[in-house]
């Protein structure tokens, strides 16, 4: 397989990072100009590897470990551009960038071919539970770093800056929330439709109802408690934690039902 | 009673269901489960023997976790009344809610009455199908007979090209769309069966074929492939459910992703529930 879009891909993101990071020192309108340019760049690549391995490959690429990471990295600068204007996500444009870069370089150490994809998964759930699930990911990802930077990184003096981060990780978790019922409750619907049983306490579904009722815990904390600020966010961050262990940890650690990954 | 339904409608409470009902879930992950208590003593020493005896080492069907997603119905439903009043308000809210409500329902129904069991099926010989009831273990007998007519397997990759210098090369005239199984990696199989269905007399009443992900139905059960021999293709082991608490736990899902996106556009976002909705 061809690896010159994936390649252009990495190199943009990691361009648009360093030239926001130049930017930050210097202040120079100009800087930030040339690396959202190349932020583009670098999702414009990136989906156009994704496109030719779909052709490529005959089936929807998330399946195994190295097409779902490009895939959810895809699914993070996606939510980004999308929600770029409406939830004015500046502060992340370094973290997204360099992260996007420093992901794709891990999983071009993964194994790259293209695998048959196997009887059990062909179905047209596929794209639906994936795709959402990855949507929300990203979004979380997105939320996570927010919180981070409101914990560990916000300036003390500027409030507005703190207050703009902890109403940002609240809203992204508010767009993510809907993605991960339908990736759940899809997850469910194909369960049913090809192993039988729609629920069946799989670690991999246990751990993704946790990680939903984390986040509906943090939603009802949020608006009915008006939780805020610290509290919000480490419990945003634990809800994190969750999602890493769902998509990672309960792969290498258990053999469940779910082991395509 | 109205102290227990002030008690249900809090937040507080709710919460702190949420917040148990999580600890049991992942509980229920990092200690193996439903294995003999012989095992946790190996594992665990003494503690062993208290796990098993709080049924932590059967979590998803210890009263535990049953009376906890029980106290949650009702604190649903306690929630979803109150939502009742300014549903224009609180539409996501109020479907999220509902949502729960109903596929917490249709898990109790499957609980109390579905069935499910395993049937083996030598080529050619018709046997009668037990289930078992999933809460108890009642078998029954259905009052048909299954005998699997013919099983072939085929392979839905080529084979791979030979390899040069560690990448797989491809033939100029093959076609690269086509996938072909890396080296080294089984090979998918994609088994196909014809399944042939008898009345109690030996007379055929239906042929069905059979493949991984693709089950049928037949008089209310759901049939899956779930095993199958694969060198002399002259048995399989089918799945068969009946799980009539599906319908409401699929309405549920509807419902919970309508209520979700509701509350994702909706300009009013939940408040605080006020006492007054509830006490009257």
């Amino acid at each position: 397989m061809n690896l010159t879009f994936f390649n252009l891909a990495l190199a943009g993101y990691l361009l648009a990072g360093i030239f926001y990071f130049i930017q930050n020192i210097f202040r120079k309108k100009l800087f930030a100009k040339f690396a959202a340019l190349l932020l583009l760049l670098g999702f414009t690549f990136h989906t156009l590897y994704i496109i030719i391995r779909w052709r490529e490959a005959g089936h929807f690429p998330a399946v195994g470990i190295y097409e779902a990471l490009v895939f959810s990295l895809w699914a993070v600068a996606l939510v980004y551009f999308i929600l770029k204007k409406a939830y004015q996500l500046e502060f992340l444009k370094i973290p997204l960038s360099l992260l996007a870069a420093i992901g794709l370089a891990y999983a071009s150490t993964l194994d790259q071919s293209l695998k048959p994809l196997m009887p059990a998964l062909k179905s047209n759930w596929l794209v639906i539970h994936v795709s959402s699930y990855c949507l929300s990911y990203g979004a979380l990802l997105l939320s996570f770093i927010s919180s981070a930077m409101y914990l560990f990184f916000s300036p003390k003096k500027n409030a507005s800056t703190a207050d703009k981060l902890d109403y940002l990780s609240y809203k992204l978790v508010l767009f993510a929330f809907p993605f991960l019922t339908l990736g759940l409750t899809t997850g469910a619907v194909w369960a049913k439709k090809a192993w039988g049983n729609y629920w069946s306490w799989d670690p991999k579904e246990t751990f993704a109802l946790t990680t939903w009722l984390i986040y509906a815990l943090y939603l009802h904390l949020r608006l009915t408690k008006n939780w805020q600020g610290r509290k919000s966010a480490l419990l945003n961050l634990i809800g994190f934690f969750c999602v890493l262990f769902t998509f990672f940890g309960v792969n290498y650690l258990f053999k469940g039902l779910h082991s395509y990954l | 009673m109205r102290k227990i339904i002030n008690l249900l409608a809090s937040v507080k409470f709710a919460v702190t269901l949420l917040i148990l009902i999580i600890l049991f879930c992942v509980s229920g992950t990092i200690i193996p489960q439903g294995l003999d208590s012989s095992h946790y003593s190996r594992i665990y020493g003494p503690a062993g023997d208290i796990l098993f005896k709080l049924e932590l080492t059967d979590v998803y069907r210890s009263p535990w976790l049953i009376g906890l997603l029980s106290l949650l119905w009702l604190s649903l439903l306690v929630c979803a009344k109150g939502r009742l009043k300014s549903w224009k308000k609180q539409t996501g809210s109020l479907l999220t809610h509902l949502g729960l409500l109903i596929i917490l329902l249709g898990a109790l129904i499957n609980t109390l009455w579905g069935e499910s069991g395993f049937v083996s099926l030598p080529k050619g010989d018709n046997r009668a199908i037990f289930l078992a009831g999933n809460s108890g273990y009642r078998f029954q007998k259905l009052d048909f007979r299954a005998s699997l007519d013919e099983l072939s397997i085929s392979r839905p990759y080529p084979s791979p090209p030979p390899l040069v210098k560690g990448r797989i090369s491809y033939p100029q005239e093959q076609n690269k769309n086509r996938l072909t199984c890396p080296i080294g990696q089984r090979q998918p199989l994609a088994p196909e069966g014809r399944i042939n269905f008898f009345d109690n007399n030996g007379q055929i009443i239906a042929v069905k074929t059979i493949k991984i992900n693709q089950p049928f139905s037949f008089k209310g059960y759901t049939f899956y492939l779930e095993n199958y021999e694969l060198r002399y293709l002259n048995w399989v082991e089918l799945k068969v459910t009946n799980d009539p608490g599906i319908p409401l736990v699929y309405a549920g899902f509807i419902f919970l992703n309508l209520g979700a996106i509701a509350i994702v556009i909706s300009k009013n976002k939940t408040k605080p529930l006020k006492n007054s909705l509830l006490t009257n």
